[in-house]
């Protein structure tokens, strides 16, 4: 349209507009007739002109309006949020429902503010999902679901959960203290489920804790601290793209946890900007950024108690700056909550409220908090995490027995917390020390509150409290005489403790026999710990003795002093002495009776474990049946101590090469501990393993792969990503995979462990060369033969240096060298080592030992191939005949000597 | 001072007065946070006003130290990119309502929502192109009071004009593009 056109349209239109409305329909017909299409124009201008909208308008504010509810008409995969229910600087959370209809569950989405690499969060969400899932618990909120929006915005599904955050409930209904304190412990349990199975929330707080309108405690947001943490610097899977196999590229399980806050609480990125966490319920080790463990929620628990019990927190923080921070969590001490209320005319006012909100007076809710509750809420809120609660059954242990009005087991001040104070006043250095003297210690105490325990016997507690005090003041006396003596300079070791502490027992404790037993005793068991066993036997005998004078011989507190000497006995390699205590133990349990059927028990495995070792393994199996049986009388079949000595039955059938019995009875063990431990327990882990060897020595390696990926992925959460233990694993995965022909697979898993144990063991350890002879063993299968021979070179190496040249590990290395030359060609080498191997293991070994069958192989084959059959053959047929001792007819090392021996003869 | 809307784009200018296309980019930005932010925060009760956004989006940028004192210079540039920010948001939602790049881990399923996006923004923006090609200032007059909010007196400081213009112009320019609008609606 021309520009002098479209100035005519405007000008007639304003003309049009100006005139009143009546008179416009005679102004367009006035018009000229030779433009209709003019007059058509300005006409439908003066339409829309005189409509009472306003499309413009409209249009823009329809469209801010669109904005505002996207973000509350997000859909998030199948669901569409309703509404938003908080947000906070790392996340959203709306109320949404699922819109295929069918079901109309209300779910809770929580939608990260940052953005992940898809494969990041693919994968953090594989590995969190299965063990946030397995968190079923009717006190704890469901992780449902997850993804990533559009954006790219991670979000996660969550149960809905209506209800008031726990500290504003109880307020608000007025909950009495034991109220609280039973609504606590509701949460306590929640936690303590999830711990068992090794889940940690690293973010409790009352926002966290939704009390429904039935009373209902539930806790939210399990777990998600972790998953929606910042990705971390140095991700593998960002260094080394390549790596094909996703699982290695697991981020570590021990990194820094950075918690993330939740609804509405505060939330502040602290020093290096990447860890988050909620300040006001924040551990000192969450501010420090160290390793998390079970008692970092044990510590939040306890700021939720005190919240909940003084109506204020522990410490105000005045700033959010890290020093400040850092000042108030990992320094300060907290007032008890009892202290943290007062009536001066200040906050009398509020003072009041807060009593009132728990249905008592001011003084009366001091008196109340006052001893128990003091002590247990400043117990979990300890700074140090190993001084706090060991677990939170511990802490609903003492809520129980104050809520019963029992004693607690929280102490203040107590001798014990003198000693350990004192412990800890070294330095880190110290701990190996300081540990073993306080295990020691606390060992003692441990059975002495046992004791205490048994409320019928008052007195007897009583006796046995003095006694705790004596005995841990000794060992508070040892250790601060032994600082400025022995270590001028260094730290006294452990065995040096020990040493001035047996010196100075028999002048000390002279009129206290049972004391000075006690002590003998764990001391006994303390040098057993390193090592030193003739030592360790001394000491148990003097136990005996001692016990013996003050409870007679024939007391079941002999006997149990007899089982440690046993133990000490068999670890000193000699079984004789060990079955003559285990005899005499057996003596003292005929004379009891009945009551003293639990040290049967343990008699008797200990004795299967003697007859083991002579050699007599049927012998050894009736006993481990024998005790097995015992036990599932005394404890019913499910208790951990039955199924251990079920455990060591296995071992003695697996022993036996009777895998088929054993992996039954390893499955028993394993669905038993399942039923009372935590998937990722270590005994829970220790069986799986045992499982997955026998497994794979059953020439099952299907099934042992998959325990053994369970025995890993167990391991990587239990003591996080680098960790010998895991090596470990990853070695043993290694193995079987290579066993099934996945040799690539299992070079990776391989690399790993090996480059994992030089790191924690050093080049020269043994373990080192086991693991270099097992990559060279996968990478001669791979056919990479010049790699092979140095590995297994290097591997032979490091096993003359560690064990000497004798040995049969050295055997074996000599025998995987003489295989690798012959596929070389390089024969002639390879039958001298070939010949070497063989000739140490017939000295090292037992003539029907199945480990001679390698190298007589071995040389069989060279043999035949250089056309020496006539030789060969002897070799060949008692090849042949060890493994079809102990193998399988269908096993794959029996069928190739058997065609080694066809090809021959 | 905040360089005049005609003055040329350029780099920015040695006193820290930040150049047209720079202000742009740091006024689109601010908007865009804006709008999530703002309109989360007031939710659907309260009808919301660009005018109220281009205020706000003002004052942080003046804290920001952004060389930007002339106010009304500085609305006539956030009035244009009012405009972008909206339409491209309005396009985002089209394109996120086709479920395009959407990634789902563990469940099977995607649903794909239906496309009801509301275009209208769109199709206002595309009226208001065609109306620049025909008569650029009453274009910008729109721009400046509808999208930037400002008064007929601002519009008219603004644009160097007068208010009687600028009243008849916007006039036209509303009846012309209602008509474009309404031909564009469905069933309306």
């Amino acid at each position: 349209m021309d520009l002098e056109r479209w100035r005519r349209i405007e000008e007639l239109f304003h003309r049009a507009v100006e005139l009143p409305e009546g008179e416009r329909p005679r102004f367009l017909a006035e018009l000229p007739d030779t433009d209709p299409e003019l007059r058509d124009e300005v006409a439908s201008l003066l339409r829309s002109h005189a409509e009472q909208d306003d499309p413009v308008v409209e249009a823009v504010e329809r469209s801010l309006r669109d904005v505002a509810e996207g973000s509350s008409q997000q859909t998030f995969g199948p669901y569409r949020a309703r509404r938003r229910l908080a947000g906070g600087t790392q996340a959203d959370v709306y109320l949404a429902e699922r819109t295929d209809g069918e079901y109309r569950t209300q779910v809770a989405i929580k939608v990260a503010k940052r953005g992940f690499p898809t494969e990041e969060l693919r994968r953090r969400f594989r590995q969190e999902r299965q063990i946030l899932a397995s968190l079923s618990h009717p006190n704890i909120a469901r992780l449902l679901d997850g993804g990533t929006t559009a954006d790219g915005l991670p979000f996660l599904v969550m149960d809905y959960v209506d209800g008031q955050p726990i500290d504003r409930y109880c307020d608000q209904a007025k909950c009495s203290i034991r109220q609280r304190l039973e609504l606590f412990r509701a949460v306590c349990e929640a936690v303590e489920h999830a711990h068992r199975n090794l889940t940690i929330h690293r973010d409790l707080k009352p926002s966290n804790i939704l009390v429904t309108e039935d009373g209902q405690p539930v806790l939210l947001d399990f777990g998600i601290a972790k998953l929606l943490a910042e990705p971390s610097r140095a991700e593998p899977s960002r260094a080394e793209p390549s790596r094909a196999e996703p699982s290695r590229a697991e981020p570590s399980r021990a990194e820094p946890s950075r918690a993330e806050p939740s609804h509405a609480d505060a939330s502040i990125r602290t020093m290096d900007g990447l860890r988050f966490l909620t300040p006001a319920y924040a551990s000192p080790e969450q501010v420090l950024g160290q390793q998390l463990t079970t008692s970092t929620d044990i510590y939040s628990l306890g700021v939720v108690l005190y919240r909940l019990l003084a109506g204020r927190p522990p410490y105000e923080l005045d700033s959010l700056e890290p020093k400040a921070l850092y000042e108030a969590v990992c320094e300060r001490r907290p007032p008890a909550p009892s202290q943290a209320l007062n009536d001066d005319a200040a906050t009398r006012q509020q003072t009041e409220a807060i009593a009132a909100a728990r249905g008592t007076s001011f003084s009366a809710l001091r008196q109340r908090l006052k001893g128990d509750l003091d002590t247990i809420t400043l117990e979990a809120l300890r700074k140090e995490p190993e001084r706090r609660y060991p677990t939170v059954a511990a802490l609903i242990e003492d809520l129980d027995r104050t809520l019963s009005h029992r004693p607690i087991s929280a102490r203040r001040e107590s001798a014990r917390y003198r000693f350990t104070k004192l412990v800890r006043r070294h330095p880190y250095g110290v701990a190996a020390t300081a540990a073993l003297v306080l295990a020691i210690a606390i060992g003692v105490l441990a059975t002495l509150r046992a004791t205490w325990q048994a409320r019928e016997q008052r007195d007897r507690a009583q006796a046995s409290q003095a006694e705790a005090e004596r005995v841990t003041d000794f060992m508070a006396g040892l250790f601060e005489v032994a600082s400025p003596e022995i270590s001028l300079g260094r730290e006294p070791t452990a065995g040096e403790l020990l040493d001035l502490g047996a010196e100075r027992i028999s002048a000390r404790l002279d009129e206290q026999p049972m004391s000075r037993s006690r002590l003998l005793r764990a001391m006994g068991k303390a040098y057993h710990g390193l090592g030193r066993y003739e030592r360790a036997s001394e000491l148990l005998r003097e136990a005996i003795e001692d016990r013996r004078q003050a409870v007679g011989p024939s007391h079941p507190e002999v006997a149990e002093c007899l089982l440690d000497l046993a133990r000490a006995q068999i670890s000193l390699g000699d079984p004789t002495a060990a079955e003559q205590s285990l005899q005499a133990s057996l003596a003292i349990c005929d004379q009891q009776g009945p009551a003293a059927d639990p040290l049967r028990a343990a008699t008797l495995n200990l004795l299967a474990q003697v007859r083991q070792r002579q050699g007599d393994i049927a012998q050894a199996e009736r006993l481990h049946r024998q005790a097995v049986e015992l036990n599932t009388r005394l404890l019913g079949t499910d208790h951990l101590v039955t199924l251990e000595s079920l455990n060591d039955l296995a071992e003695a059938l697996a022993e036996r090469r009777q895998f088929a019995r054993a992996n039954e009875l390893y499955r028993q063990v394993l669905d038993g501990q399942r039923r009372q431990l935590s998937s990722v327990h270590p005994d829970v882990i220790k069986t799986l393993n045992n499982l997955a060897t026998a497994q794979l020595a059953a020439g099952d390696p299907e099934a042992s792969e998959t325990s053994m990926r369970r025995v890993v992925a167990a391991r990587r959460q239990l003591y996080g990503e680098d960790h010998p233990h895991v090596a470990l694993a990853y070695s043993n995965l290694g193995q079987v995979l290579s066993s099934q022909g996945r040799h690539a697979e299992a070079l990776q898993w391989l690399d790993s462990a090996l480059e994992l144990s030089v790191k924690h063991y050093g080049e020269a350890h043994p373990r080192v060369a086991d693991l270099t002879y097992n990559v060279g063993f996968v990478l001669e299968e791979l056919g990479r033969l010049d790699a092979a021979e140095q590995r297994m070179s290097q591997a032979l190496t490091l096993r003359r240096a560690a064990h000497g040249s004798q040995h049969p590990a050295v055997a074996q290395s000599l025998v995987a060298l003489a295989g690798l030359h012959h596929r070389m060609g390089r024969t002639d080498e390879a039958i001298t080592e070939a010949r070497e191997s063989l000739r140490i293991l017939r000295d090292a070994l037992p003539a029907d030992d199945y480990r001679q069958s390698s190298p007589q192989l071995q040389l069989g084959l060279l043999l035949t191939a250089i056309g020496r059959c006539d030789e060969a053959l002897p070799l060949l047929e008692r090849a042949v005949a060890l493994r079809r001792s102990y193998l399988p007819e269908e096993h794959p090392a029996l069928a190739a000597a058997v065609a080694a021996l066809r090809a021959c003869s | 001072m905040c360089p005049s809307h005609n003055e040329t784009q350029g780099a920015g200018a040695d006193n820290g007065t930040p150049s047209n296309a720079q202000l742009v980019t740091l006024v689109y930005g601010e908007l865009r946070a804006l709008a999530h932010r703002y309109l989360q925060r007031e939710s659907r009760n309260r009808p919301i006003q660009t005018t109220a956004l281009v205020h706000e989006a003002y004052l942080r940028l003046a804290e920001k130290d952004v060389n930007c004192r002339d106010r009304n210079h500085f609305v006539a540039i956030a009035a244009t990119t009012m405009r972008r920010v909206l339409v491209d948001l309005a396009r985002e939602r089209a394109s996120h309502k086709r479920g395009a790049g959407a990634i789902h881990l563990p469940l099977d399923d995607q649903l794909v929502g239906a496309d009801t996006t509301r275009v209208d923004v769109l199709a206002l923006d595309q009226a208001m192109q065609r109306l620049e090609q025909r008569d650029p200032r009453k274009a910008r007059v729109v721009e400046l009071r509808v999208f930037g909010g400002l008064t007929v007196d601002q519009a008219a400081a603004a644009l160097e004009i007068g208010r009687a213009t600028i009243e008849r112009d916007l006039r036209f320019a509303k009846a012309w593009l209602g008509r474009e609008l309404r031909a564009a609606a469905p069933d309306a």
